[in-house]
C-alpha cells in the first residue's frame, strides 16, 4: 500500500521557488522593519536619487543582484524528503531550519498558487497543523504531483493509524472520516477544488460589496502624511511642490484672486480624496476579491485575493474570541466587519492595517451583514448558550453606571491633551523652521516658537474641555455589556461600535479592578483576559463584578472541554 | 445585573455540566490573603535609592557639563536647573517612599485550582488565575533579590502579554509555590471528567504563612 519508491532521498523544489524566496525575504523585511522605517528608507533612496542620477543604474543593479543572490541561496538550501510517516523540511543559508512533521499531527493540506505558479502550473504546499508553522511548513513552488501525493500519503497514514487525531471538542457537528477518500477529500487543499466543493459556503463577496468595502476603508492618509512629517528635510521640497502646483492650478483655472485660490483648494482636496479613496478601492480588491467563506468540517475557511489566492483556516474550537467592529460608515451601509481570533494572534496590533496582517489564525469576514454574523455566531457557539449578543444593536445589551461618563470625560482630558500638546510642540517645531531664513536671533526664534505652541495649546485645552463631556457621552452610550450562562460580550466604542465576546471556559484569568472614583460609588470593572486580548466591562456594581468572576473562574476550572 | 447568571444542567456530548447554585461559589470576599515577604518593601527601597543616586548623578553632570555651558539657557531661562531638579528629588523621594506604602497592599491566596494576586493602592485590582489555564511557571531573582532572600514567581497563561508576576515572595515560599503550580498543572493534563466539580476547598496557607513570618531567610 505504502509505496516506498518516492520515499527516498532528499528534493528541492523547482528553480521558480528563488522567485517566491525572493518575495518572501522582501515581505519578511517589511515585516520586521515595519511600514514606517520602509517609508522613511524608500522616501530617502528617491531623495538621494533625484540628487544624484548617475548612481541609479548602480544601485538598482545591486539590489537586484543581491535578491537574486539571497533567493538562489535560500533556494538551494531549501531541501524536503517525504517519507512513510513523516515529512521533513530542511531550510535556511545562516540559520538553519529543521522540520520534522509526523503525518498524524497533520490537519489540512491546502495548495495555494501565485501569479506566476499558476502560469507554470505549480503550487506552493501549505501543510496545516495545529500549531503555528506558517512559513516552516510550506513547500514553494512545486509540481501539483507532489501535492497529490502528500494528501494521499497522509490520507493513507491518517486513515491506517488508528489513534486518529485527537479531537476530544466533541461538538454535535463532528464530521466522521468516510474511509480514504473522505479522508483525502477533507485534507486536499484549495487549488485542487472550489470551495463548494469542500463545504458549505457561507458568504461570497460580490464586486458591488467589494467597491464598497474600499469605500468604508479610510485611514491611510494620516500614514503618508506623517511619513513625510518624518523626513523633516524632505518637507520643504514637498511644501514647495504642493505650493507650485497650487499656483500654477490656480492661474490656470481663473486667474488670480480670492475666487481662483478657494477653487484651487477645493480642486487639490478633492483630487486627493478620489486618490486616497481609489487607493483604499484598489487594496481591497487586490486583498478581498472573491472574498469566499465556507464551513468545512468543524472549522471556518476563507479565500481571497486578486493575484494570490490566500486561505485561511480556523478551527471552530480554536476560536477565543469573536470580535464584531462596525464603524460609522460601516454603520451607514449597514454591515459588520468580524474577526475571530485564535490564541496567540493579537487583534489590537492588526486592528486597522489589516492588509498587511498575514497570519492565517485569524478567520476575518471584512464585510458581512447581521444574518451571516449570526450564522457564524452560531456557528462557533453551538452547544453553549447561543444567546451570547455579538451585533451591536442587540435588545440584550446593558448600559454601564452613567459614572462612566465622568470617567471617559476625565480621561479624555488627562490623556489626549498632554498628547496633542505635546505633537503641537513638534508641530510648532517644525513651523519655526521655516523662519530660518529670516533675520531673527535665535533667542528670538525660540520666543515666536514657545508663543506659538502655547497659543495653539490653549485653544486646544478650551476646545477639549468643551468636547470632554460629549465625548464621555457619546462613549457611555456606546458601552454595554450582556453576558449568558456560557459567555460574555461587552459592547464599546465613539461613533462606530465593537462587541466583543467569549466564552467563560475560554477565559484565562479575570480581574477586577477598582479606581478611587469607583470605590466611593461601589462600581468596579471586570475584565475576562484570553489568550488574545481582554473583554472589558467597566462600571459595573462591585459586588456583581464579584460575583461574575467567581463565576467566570469556576467556569474556566470547571471546563473538560479543550479551550484551544 | 445579577439575574441571568442561572447555570442549568446541560448535555454537550461527553461533556456534563452539572447545576451550581451560585450562592454556593467559593467567594474570594473571605480569603486570607497572604502577604508578601516582610523584607521586601525594604529591597525596593535600597533599589530605589541605588537608581536615586545614580539618577543624581547623571542629572548632575548633565547639569554641569550640558546646560551650564548654553548661553541662550543660562541667560533666557535660569528658572530650568531648578526646576529640572525639583522634578529629579520629587521622583526619586517618591520612589523610594511608595514601596513602604504600596507593599502591604500586595498579597496573594493560593487555592486549589487558581492563584489569586491582589494590588494596588489607589487603583486596586484582584487577578485571578485558572492553574488549568497556565502554560507555565518562571522562578527568577535578581542579585539584589538573593541578597534579601527573595524570588518572583511568573505564572503564564496562553497568549501574549499576559500573565502575573508575583514579586517578593520568600525563595522558599517561591519554590514551593513553584512545585505546587507545576504539579497543578499537571494534574490537570490528565483530570477525568467527572471530577469536575471535585472539592475547591480554598488552600489553607499555613506552611506558607509560617514561612513567611518564621523564616529568616539567608
Amino acid at each position: 500500500m505504502l509505496n516506498r519508491s518516492d520515499s527516498g532521498g532528499w528534493q528541492r523544489t523547482s528553480p521558480v521557488a528563488i522567485a517566491i524566496f525572493v518575495g518572501r525575504s522582501a515581505k519578511s523585511g517589511y515585516d520586521r522593519y515595519g511600514m514606517w522605517s520602509q517609508a522613511v528608507a524608500a522616501i530617502g533612496v528617491t531623495a538621494f536619487l533625484l540628487r544624484n542620477p548617475q548612481y541609479t543604474a548602480l544601485i538598482l543593479t545591486a539590489v537586484l543582484i543581491i535578491f537574486l543572490l539571497v533567493g538562489g541561496l535560500r533556494y538551494w538550501f531549501f531541501r524536503f524528503r517525504i517519507e512513510e510517516d513523516r515529512i521533513l523540511i530542511r531550510q535556511g543559508v545562516l540559520n538553519r531550519t529543521a522540520v520534522d512533521l509526523p503525518f498524524e499531527r497533520i490537519q489540512g493540506i491546502n495548495v495555494n498558487r501565485g501569479p506566476l505558479e499558476r502560469i507554470l502550473g505549480l503550487v506552493t504546499v501549505v501543510i496545516d497543523t495545529s500549531g503555528s508553522l506558517s512559513a516552516e511548513g510550506q513547500l514553494p513552488a512545486v509540481s501539483p504531483g507532489i501535492a497529490e501525493r502528500l494528501i494521499t500519503r497522509v490520507a493513507e497514514h491518517q486513515g491506517l493509524a488508528p489513534d486518529v487525531p485527537a479531537t476530544p471538542d466533541t461538538g454535535p457537528d463532528e464530521v466522521p472520516a468516510e474511509g480514504l477518500e473522505g479522508k483525502a477529500r477533507q485534507l486536499a487543499g484549495a487549488g485542487l477544488r472550489a470551495p463548494e466543493e469542500r463545504g458549505e459556503v457561507l458568504h461570497r463577496l460580490a464586486n458591488r460589496e467589494l467597491l464598497k468595502l474600499g469605500l468604508a476603508k479610510p485611514g491611510a492618509s494620516l500614514f503618508y502624511l506623517a511619513a513625510l512629517i518624518l523626513v523633516g528635510r524632505q518637507v520643504d521640497v514637498v511644501v514647495d511642490g504642493v505650493v507650485g502646483t497650487f499656483e500654477s492650478v490656480s492661474g490656470a483655472i481663473a486667474g488670480p484672486g480670492v475666487v481662483g485660490a478657494a477653487t484651487a483648494v477645493t480642486a487639490l482636496v478633492l483630487a486627493f480624496a478620489v486618490l486616497l479613496l481609489a487607493t483604499r478601492v484598489g487594496s481591497a480588491i487586490v486583498r478581498y476579491h472573491d472574498f469566499t467563506l465556507w464551513r468545512e468540517g468543524r472549522s471556518y475557511r476563507s479565500q481571497s485575493g486578486l493575484a494570490t489566492r490566500r486561505e485561511v483556516a480556523v478551527g471552530v474550537h480554536k476560536v477565543q474570541q469573536i470580535r464584531v467592529n462596525q464603524s460609522v460608515v460601516y454603520r451607514w451601509f449597514g454591515r459588520y466587519r468580524l474577526s475571530a481570533p485564535t490564541i496567540g494572534s493579537s487583534l489590537d496590533a492588526d486592528e486597522d492595517d489589516d492588509d498587511g496582517a498575514d497570519d492565517a489564525e485569524v478567520l476575518r469576514v471584512p464585510w458581512a451583514d447581521g444574518a451571516l454574523v449570526e450564522r457564524v455566531r452560531s456557528g462557533i457557539l453551538r452547544g453553549e448558550d447561543e444567546r451570547l449578543a455579538i451585533l451591536p444593536e442587540d435588545r440584550a445589551f446593558r448600559r454601564v453606571s452613567r459614572l462612566y461618563i465622568r470617567a471617559a470625560a476625565l480621561r479624555f482630558i488627562f490623556v489626549h491633551v498632554p498628547l496633542v500638546v505635546v505633537a503641537l510642540f513638534f508641530l510648532a517645531h517644525f513651523v519655526s523652521r521655516s523662519w530660518r531664513g529670516g533675520d531673527l536671533s535665535s533667542t528670538d526664534l525660540l520666543g515666536r516658537y514657545v508663543a506659538i505652541w502655547a497659543d495653539v495649546s490653549l485653544i486646544w485645552v478650551a476646545l477639549s474641555l468643551l468636547l470632554a463631556v460629549p465625548v464621555g457621552w457619546l462613549r457611555w452610550r456606546a458601552r454595554a455589556y450582556m453576558h449568558t450562562d456560557d459567555g460574555i460580550a461587552s459592547r464599546f466604542g465613539l461613533l462606530g461600535r465593537t462587541v466583543e465576546a467569549c466564552l467563560f471556559r475560554k477565559a484565562q484569568g479575570v480581574t477586577v479592578k477598582r479606581s478611587p472614583l469607583q470605590r466611593r460609588h461601589g462600581l468596579a470593572t471586570l475584565e475576562v483576559e484570553t489568550a488574545c486580548g481582554d473583554v472589558t466591562v467597566p462600571y459595573i456594581e462591585h459586588a456583581a463584578a464579584c460575583r461574575l468572576r467567581d463565576y467566570i473562574i469556576y467556569r474556566a476550572e470547571s471546563s473538560q472541554r479543550r479551550w484551544h | 445585573m445579577t439575574d441571568s447568571i442561572s447555570p442549568e444542567t446541560e448535555e454537550t456530548g461527553m461533556f456534563v455540566n452539572p447545576a451550581v447554585p451560585l450562592d454556593s461559589l467559593p467567594g474570594t470576599e473571605s480569603l486570607e490573603w497572604t502577604p508578601l515577604h516582610p523584607r521586601f518593601a525594604r529591597r525596593l527601597q535600597v533599589a530605589a535609592l541605588i537608581r536615586s543616586v545614580v539618577i543624581a548623578g547623571a542629572g548632575a553632570a548633565f547639569h554641569l557639563l550640558v546646560i551650564a555651558r548654553i548661553p541662550p539657557i543660562t541667560e533666557n531661562l535660569p528658572w530650568l536647573p531648578a526646576f529640572g531638579w525639583t522634578v529629579i528629588g520629587t521622583f526619586c523621594l517618591w520612589s523610594i517612599l511608595w514601596p513602604a506604602v504600596a507593599v502591604p497592599r500586595r498579597g496573594y491566596v493560593v487555592r486549589d485550582k487558581d492563584l489569586l494576586y491582589k494590588s494596588g493602592v489607589l487603583w486596586r485590582s484582584v487577578k485571578a488565575f485558572p492553574f488549568n489555564r497556565v502554560q507555565h511557571t518562571k522562578l527568577d531573582s535578581t542579585p539584589l533579590d538573593r541578597r534579601f532572600g527573595l524570588a518572583s514567581l511568573s505564572v503564564f497563561p496562553a497568549g501574549a502579554g499576559a500573565g502575573q508576576r508575583v514579586r517578593g515572595l520568600g525563595q522558599e515560599t517561591a519554590e514551593r509555590l513553584r512545585v505546587y503550580i507545576s504539579e497543578r498543572i499537571e494534574h490537570d493534563g490528565d483530570a477525568e471528567p467527572g471530577d469536575e466539580d471535585a472539592a475547591r476547598v480554598p488552600e489553607v496557607n499555613s506552611e506558607k504563612d509560617s514561612e513567611v513570618t518564621g523564616n529568616p531567610g539567608q
